[in-house]
């Protein structure tokens, strides 16, 4: 026993009772605390982690997305709230799709997108079909400002917070301009935010900036022939869609297993790598199904950086990738920007980052205080410590 | 189920280990017959003690009930099952998982299914069942299997890359590694609604902290008797099922010789103390070596925690009768692997006793096979 550290927390007053009190919580179990609130027609599912010394003060926590199952237990939350250098409640907000019952419809029309992508053919009548069959724009997959604002003010009252602190990652920069002071108590008054969405960037401009950062770390030769390779476990053939896709994923990818990451998708080397990086990047899962999370992330980022003047016809290319994550977008406005005016903002930026492009957050986040990184990983939330120093006062 | 809770270093308690050869005999016997002519042995006349109607299959009997991928039952299960993972933000091929139906020697015409990923593989399934005293329309079913990790999860979706604009990763926390569930079905004594099954989902994680030998292994088993969203026709509401035993262990698979021993050190196990302090909706974390993982807490009354020393086991278990909708008990254990190249495989056992009474119908069918896994031999 000498390496433990026993960090055993007993008593986490939850004062609705948990998951009995709320029957989406035990009807579609999380590995998170769950707990919900009405908003308007629609349950909100959340996390609300208690500081161990009961307090009022309280963080909202996003991890980004959209398309993130933020009680499925991948992110830790106890642990979060735990390393917080001081001590706040920790509010986690699940995204709608979660538990949204989609048609059938709805389903068949993004795989249809899916295979449309795959085989490069009739991709915007496809993109169309998920616009029509699947009502989006309408908020139920994904955020809309109101949804986010109203959700952390009916929590905020039920369970007596003070949302004191914003602390996200990527889209939650978005959350964060969620939190306009159109609507009292809400608006914290310091944010944090590792590898900002730019917000109020433009779709065409965000795509050309993420595919100018990732050309700077691929190799210079990409294979221009098809190919598709049948491995055991999936579904369906590696092809060049899915070589493309992986570049695009290397994104996420730790910086030190980069390289060979690399050059294993370049040689093909490694087929269910290649797979599992286009998978994840396209949410696929069964054969051609895509997660309904990725509704959310047409809904939510269509929403805020509207569409792409020029959707790819085919694939032949990472900027084709980039600019087909977009197409689903077609006739949405880019939303103005929302000024977080009275919160004092510190964010992380690193110009080896393709997700989140350096020079982008730069000039969106002129205001705030953005502190430079070396990890090139999208994901690393290295710095966010650095940025308490900068913004947080206990008082 | 209490079986053979040996204390470290100890052999078992020979009374104890004695039943359980008996059980393990009659069960044998009985499976035997049921596995000929299921349909007459059900309709055998009501039990007198430790002669449960029981039903046992090893591992290559599970597996020779194993359906092609295309046949429609099969793909019906999996698709519920990889889109409940999906949920979950595990994006899983409809390639990695398996299906088995088994004939229901209790409920003519119906299955017992089976769902589970590549990369694991059913080691045992035991079902059991028991009428009232005369006069008792209820009845009681128990049901129990094994499963154990096979490969190291190279499949897994939960590694290497991401998508949109998030997947955070925290440096200095535990990261996780690989995370699957399986899934046990089977029909009621009376059905609530025309089409559902009660069904135990039995999830793990396994979390590594980066560049040390130490891991967490976290687990938690759901058994639903009925959802309440669930609008398909009822068939009758007149009867409440209870649960009466519920217990999920787990410890090192021993299905791939190596990795059984490379876990030197069985660390920290959690909950250590299920009644003390406990409260639904609230959580316990189990760390070790500066991360840590967090696990709701659902269920408080008549738990106790299983940990031993040797063999590295730790788990818990319900014992009451309790009627609710769902049950759920979670787990975890903190171990450390013999150095840090080393991917453990661990193996996860479930076991469920329930309860089935009519309103006015008496109440007290009770089973008594136990049924260990072969997790002691």
């Amino acid at each position: 026993m000498t390496v433990i550290d026993r960090l055993r927390t007993d008593v986490q007053l939850d004062n609705e009772g948990g998951a009995s009190a709320a029957p989406l919580c035990e009807s579609q179990p999380t590995q998170e605390l769950c707990a919900s609130v009405k908003v308007g027609d629609i349950e909100q599912r959340y996390a609300l982690y208690m500081a161990a010394t009961p307090t009022a003060d309280t963080v909202i926590y996003d991890p980004g997305g959209p398309g993130v199952s933020a009680l499925s237990g991948t992110l830790t939350l106890q642990s979060v709230q735990e390393r917080l250098p001081s001590e706040y409640n920790l509010l986690v907000l699940e995204e709608p799709w979660v538990t949204k019952e989609i048609s059938e419809n709805c389903s068949n029309s993004m795989s249809g997108y899916y295979s449309a992508l795959r085989e490069a053919e009739g991709i915007e009548a496809a993109a169309l079909s998920i616009q029509v069959e699947c009502a989006l724009g309408q908020g139920m997959y994904g955020f809309t400002p109101e949804r986010y604002r109203e959700a952390v003010s009916m929590i905020s009252e039920s369970r007596n917070l003070q949302i004191k602190g914003f602390l996200g990652h990527s889209f939650g920069s978005v959350r964060l301009s969620y939190l306009d002071s159109t609507v009292p108590n809400i608006q914290p008054a310091w944010a944090i935010v590792t590898r900002p969405f730019p917000v109020g960037v433009e779709a065409d401009e965000l795509m050309q900036s993420r595919a100018d950062v990732l050309r700077g770390v691929l190799p210079g030769e990409i294979a221009s022939h098809e190919f598709a390779v049948e491995i055991s476990s999936r579904s369906i053939p590696v092809t060049r869609f899915d070589q493309f896709s992986a570049f695009v994923g290397t994104g996420y990818v730790a910086d030190a297993e980069l390289d060979e990451v690399l050059s294993s998708i370049s040689s093909v080397a490694d087929p269910q790598l290649i797979g599992t990086l286009s998978d994840q990047l396209w949410m696929r899962y069964g054969v051609d199904a895509l997660s309904p999370g990725v509704l959310a992330f047409w809904e939510e980022t269509c929403d805020t950086m509207g569409q792409v003047t020029n959707p790819p016809e085919g694939i032949s290319s990472v900027e084709d990738i980039l600019f087909a994550t977009a197409s689903v977008c077609d006739s949405f406005d880019v939303a103005s920007t929302v000024e977080s005016g009275g919160t004092d903002v510190c964010v992380t930026s690193s110009v080896g980052d393709s997700v989140a492009p350096a020079s982008l957050i730069g000039e969106v986040f002129d205001e705030a205080i953005v502190l430079s990184v070396d990890s090139r990983a999208h994901g690393d939330v290295i710095g966010w410590e650095d940025c308490w120093d900068e913004v947080v006062s206990d008082d | 189920m209490r079986i053979v809770n040996y204390p470290p270093g100890s052999t078992y308690d020979s009374t104890h280990f004695e039943r359980l050869i008996f059980i393990a005999l009659a069960a044998a016997a009985f499976a035997a017959v049921l596995l000929v002519s299921p349909v007459s042995a059900a309709g055998q006349e009501p039990t007198t003690e430790e002669s449960d109607q029981v039903f046992e299959l090893n591992a290559p009997e599970i597996l020779s009930y194993q359906l092609e991928g295309d046949e429609p039952l099969a793909v019906a299960q999996a698709e519920t099952f990889v889109a409940n993972d999906a949920r979950n933000g595990i994006l899983t091929d409809l390639e990695s998982v398996n299906v088995a139906a088994i004939p229901d020697p209790f409920t003519d015409g119906n299955t017992i299914d089976l769902v589970w990923h590549n990369g694991t593989t059913p080691d045992g399934l035991f079902m059991a069942r028991a009428d009232g005293a005369d006069g008792d329309a209820g009845g009681s079913t128990g049901a129990g299997f094994t499963i154990s990790q096979i490969e190291e999860g190279t499949d897994s979706s939960l590694i290497v890359g991401g998508n949109g604009y998030g997947d955070a990763t925290d440096a200095s926390g535990a990261y996780l590694f690989d995370g699957r569930c399986a899934g046990l079905q089977f029909t009621p004594i009376y059905p609530r609604t025309s089409s559902s099954k009660f069904t135990m989902n039995s999830c793990w994680q396994k979390w590594a902290k980066s560049g040390t030998e130490y891991w967490i292994y976290n687990r938690h088993t759901q058994f639903t008797t009925l959802n309440p969203n669930n609008n398909d026709e009822k068939v009758t509401t007149a009867a409440v099922t209870k649960f009466v035993d519920f217990t999920i262990r787990s410890q090192p698979s021993r299905a791939v010789g190596d990795n059984n021993g490379n876990l030197e050190e069985f660390i920290d196990w959690a909950p250590s103390n299920a009644e003390v302090n406990c409260q639904q909706g609230t959580s316990f974390t189990i760390g070790v070596a500066g991360s840590s993982v967090s696990v709701p807490i659902s269920q408080c009354d008549g738990l106790e925690p299983i940990a031993f020393v040797v063999p590295q086991q730790f788990g818990l278990d319900y014992d009451g009768s309790s009627q609710q909708n769902s049950m759920r008990l979670d787990a975890a254990g903190a171990y450390a692997a013999d150095n840090s190249d080393v991917i453990p495989f661990w193996a996860d056992y479930n076991w469920v006793e329930l309860q089935e009474c009519v309103l006015n119908g008496g109440c007290t069918s009770k089973i008594h096979s136990q049924w260990d896994g072969g997790w002691q031999n």
